[in-house]
């Protein structure tokens, strides 16, 4: 029987790998006319992960969760929890690096205390951290910015390994300022302000390349005995 | 006479290409012969990082948009608007959100902002008591000088 994440996955690929009848949102919108005349559909980064989502559910004959993502889908961090919390997905709050955000930006060690803390991020349930996959170093300007008495973190290529295993997730980055979808290690993503010709419209990335930094991944039930080797978070209860 | 003429066209011309807030600021003061005003405007990252900040702010992109795009340095001019306590009405009346103008104003009133700016310098330097490593010195700076600033510009 094929998996939700299966399904879910073939849909990713097909997109990324042929999307001619595509364009970005913020570029249809200018001359919506021109492109729905030219035979083009509007895409986006939620677009996109909705799409996604909604093959997963509807290739294993859940309607109501289908047409669930669709309603919610406007909001990232709103069809996360609901995967979380209705649909017992299971949160995995990624960073870089826990402490020292190679953009100086709080946001990322400020993300990583909450979920140490509350086991939430953006008010999204969190079982599991995959963190410190790409340290900064000491020698970059941005070192010690935020908690200058930190030591440098250490690389922590376990984890990640096994997260690398999940086939399917669903990503966001600053609590649903961008969403993106996970598998295998790769962040796949729609920049919304391309052409189909520019080459840039789908993007796949190696998660550990990503320049993001800190957000979440959302783990499909099917998937989510990839992740037993990793320590759950104290807070979790797991 | 012409030059008379001529100075006060000049006078109109430059009073219509200064912003309406400038032509007239009776509407926002609250205390004769003090520095407060009814409100006063912060930049959204002033009070920290929007996984601080987001559930009284709302997201730092654009109101009008579900998403903020796939640039990571991508920066969005929000702004945030300190009122006090009655004026929500009045500070929406000033500060009005407008996509074509990529306007966009959060309202927060007085007791809001430095309640909120209380709790989460109260929870930083317990951090840093608890893990001195973890302190944020910065962010807990830049927190305590902004809830200093809006207890000196805006009436309660």
């Amino acid at each position: 029987m094929t998996t939700f994440s299966e399904h879910a996955v073939k849909e990713l690929l097909a997109q990324y790998g042929s999307h001619a009848d595509r364009v970005g949102s913020q570029r249809f919108d200018v001359n919506p006319a021109k492109f729905r005349a030219a035979g083009l559909k509007r895409t986006d980064c939620i677009t996109y992960v909705i799409e996604c989502l909604e093959a997963g559910f509807e290739g294993v004959g859940d309607a109501s969760a289908k047409s669930k993502v669709r309603q919610l889908g406007q909001y990232g961090t709103k069809l996360a929890s609901y995967l979380v919390n209705t649909k017992k997905w299971v949160g995995v709050h990624i960073n870089p690096d826990e402490y020292h955000p190679d953009d100086g930006n709080d946001e990322h060690p400020y993300t990583s205390y909450l979920v140490r803390k509350k086991c939430k991020y953006y008010n999204i349930p969190m079982k599991y951290k995959v963190t410190n996959y790409r340290p900064t170093p000491k020698t970059d300007p941005d070192f010690q910015q935020v908690n200058p008495a930190k030591a440098e973190q250490t690389l922590d290529s376990v984890s990640y390994a096994a997260l690398k295993l999940v086939k399917f997730g669903f990503g966001l980055s600053k609590g649903g300022l961008h969403t993106w979808l996970f598998s295998e290690g790769k962040v796949y993503e729609v920049h919304w302000d391309e052409l189909p010709t520019s080459g840039n419209l789908y993007e796949a990335t190696a998660l550990n390349k990503f320049m993001w930094n800190s957000g979440a991944i959302i783990v499909p039930k099917d998937q989510v005995s990839k992740l037993a080797t990793l320590s759950g978070l104290p807070c979790s209860g797991s | 006479m012409f030059r008379f003429v001529a100075t006060l066209s000049v006078a109109a011309l430059l009073m219509a290409c200064q912003p309406e807030s400038k032509l007239d600021t009776a509407w926002n003061e609250c205390e004769a012969g003090s520095e407060k005003k009814i409100t006063a405007v912060y930049d959204y990252a002033d009070f920290g990082p929007p996984s601080m900040s987001g559930e009284m702010l709302g997201p730092e992109y654009w109101t009008w948009q579900n998403q903020g795009g796939g640039d990571p340095s991508k920066e969005f001019d929000v702004k945030v608007v300190v009122h006090a306590d009655n004026a929500k009405k009045l500070a929406m009346t000033h500060y009005v959100v407008d996509p074509v103008k990529e306007a966009d104003y959060r309202y927060v009133s007085f007791m809001e902002a430095t309640s909120f700016l209380d709790f989460n310098i109260l929870e930083l330097k317990e951090l840093a008591s608890v893990d001195g490593e973890t302190s944020f010195p910065k962010l807990t700076a830049a927190l305590t000088n902004l809830k200093a600033r809006i207890q000196k510009e805006v009436c309660p």
